[in-house]
């Protein structure tokens, strides 16, 4: 069974003597910041006390205005990020999907690079062999496969690069937007490829801006506002609560 | 929510905060065996990489061959045949010399950037930090393998080992591989907080080249300054270790304790450093 849980989740981005930013000192913001005895501000407290858990079968929506700490907190669940205080606690295998291009070697054929990926995805040489087939398939890249990434044209990279982030399915899926590529035919493809991968994980983290998904997909929801926990609960509740404002 | 029980088979996802030392020490240690079971991928990264390196010549992979042999041909005829030198050891200990100080200097500029320039991999997946050096010392070896075919060429031509001596190259070489990635691994670290540091390591080991007997040779009787000059740099021992072997001589007591020593210190410091700020890599690269 897959859980996934934050516990009591701080993290505080470094601020640097001279990158201070000037809304650091208005009144408004004052208590985002960590200062030093002096008064300047040495930290910006980018997500205070998030605490949440999350078991088989739940699906849970990060909804907040840009800056809210939304992808921060989704990298601290990936492991990406460490939290300064609290701790992320995960059962079963997870993966963050954060940025499609990492790994993609430009020379390499669009077959060396489903192994790349595959293996920075966590998964072992055999278990790639045994998906490249279809992920070929998927992608509709036919003979281009055995040809330099560099030359492939934008939607070539996109639907390789979608089919293969897409062919090892976590216990745990943390994704940052909703992933999609291509054409309108293959935009179809791909929706139903991400619903099934989004099946087959136990619990799913999305961070998304589109209402109508999040509805369809998930079955909680957390609204961030300035790195703390403004709602958590069921996600229409809380849609609805965020839309109001 | 938080006073529900942690599922018993739940990990960590990152290693807990704490203030502890000896915490931060296996977490830091964790990463260096983490990042060892990473071997597919950073053996796949580092293969790439060179492939990259050469991608579009004629002439491929063959060039990391080559390049090194142009280079240790051109210091032969300049210092060697135009120069008043005995030609054969001449030959013997450039080759090796270069060859290890390539490797040495190679993984410690490169361990400078190792982690800035894995920026994009650190902020977008969650792996060992300690993968990037992996792949560093990997392309380097394959290099030095590719050079050893030259070395070993210039050994046939001129002087064929012939006292199970030459043998004791391989231990030594394996001390510069670990402090190779231990300097790199400090490095990386280092540089990625003060990134002015990268620009110092790059004049220190251009420097370096010049203060260290690679094309110049000295006698280590002699009480000379040039002598002197040789044996208080430690890189000279590291590579006597490698290069003496190979001219029939074994390498003496103070070049494996200058370079034995080297290694620990290196090794105490670079996993020192990596302890305290393994949790800030994310943030600054």
């Amino acid at each position: 069974m897959a859980t996934l849980r934050a516990d009591h989740i701080d993290l505080i981005y470094p601020l640097r003597a001279g990158s201070t930013p000037k809304f650091a000192n208005r009144r408004a913001e004052a208590d985002r910041f960590v200062r030093d005895p002096s008064g300047r501000a040495t930290g910006l407290k980018a997500l205070s006390d998030i605490d949440f858990r999350l078991t088989d079968g739940e699906r849970l929506a990060l909804v907040g205005r840009n800056g809210s700490g939304k992808s921060t907190l989704l990298r601290v669940l990936g492991g990406v990020l460490p939290p300064d205080s609290g701790q992320v606690y995960a059962d079963g295998s997870m993966r963050g999907i954060f940025n499609l291009q990492v790994g993609a070697q430009a020379a390499a054929t669009g077959r060396e690079n489903i192994v790349l990926s595959g293996l920075v995805a966590g998964a072992s040489r055999a278990e790639i062999a045994e998906r490249e087939a279809e992920i070929v398939d998927f992608a509709e890249l036919d003979d281009f496969i055995d040809m330099p990434f560099a030359s492939y044209s934008a939607g070539m990279k996109m639907r390789l690069l979608f089919a293969t982030a897409t062919a090892f399915a976590p216990d745990i899926l943390i994704l940052d937007e909703w992933l999609s590529a291509g054409d309108a035919p293959f935009r179809e493809k791909a929706k139903k490829r991400m619903s099934e991968m989004v099946a087959q994980s136990g619990v799913l983290v999305l961070a998304s801006h589109q209402r109508s998904l999040l509805r369809d997909v998930c079955t909680k929801a957390l609204w961030l506002h300035d790195g703390r926990m403004r709602m958590y609960g069921p996600v229409d509740d809380v849609l609805e609560a965020y839309d109001v404002g | 929510m938080s006073d529900t029980p942690i599922p018993q088979n739940a990990r960590p996802v990152y290693n807990a905060p704490s203030a502890r030392l000896a915490d931060r020490f296996r977490a830091a240690l964790g990463d260096l065996a983490d990042g060892w079971r990473r071997r597919e991928l950073w053996s796949a990264l580092a293969v790439e990489d060179l492939r990259q390196r050469y991608h579009g010549t004629a002439l491929g992979m063959a060039w990391a061959v080559l390049s090194f042999a142009l280079f240790v041909g051109i210091f032969i005829l300049v210092f060697g045949v135009f120069g008043d030198r005995d030609l054969k050891t001449f030959s013997v200990h450039v080759s090796a010399g270069w060859l290890v100080w390539s490797f040495i200097s190679s993984l410690i500029t490169g361990g400078a950037t190792a982690f800035s320039k894995a920026g994009a991999w650190i902020a977008g997946t969650a792996m060992p930090y300690s993968t990037f050096i992996y792949r560093n010392v990997l392309i380097e070896l394959l290099l030095a393998a590719a050079a050893s075919l030259v070395v070993g060429g210039v050994l046939i031509a001129v002087s064929p080992p012939s006292s199970p001596v030459a043998l004791l190259a391989f231990p030594g070489f394996a001390l510069c591989v670990a402090f190779g990635f231990f300097a790199a691994l400090s490095l990386a670290v280092v540089c990625l907080r003060l990134k002015d540091l990268r620009f110092v390591t790059q004049v220190v080991v251009r420097a370096a080249f010049f203060l260290t007997p690679i094309l110049w040779q000295y006698d280590p009787t002699s009480d000379s300054f040039r002598t002197k000059l040789a044996l208080y740099n430690p890189v000279t021992h590291f590579l006597e270790i490698v290069r003496a072997p190979l001219t029939g001589v074994a390498p003496t007591t103070l070049n494996y304790a200058v370079a034995l020593g080297s290694t620990v210190a290196v090794a105490i410091f670079a996993i020192s450093v990596f302890a305290a700020f393994r949790r800030r890599i994310p943030l600054w690269a």
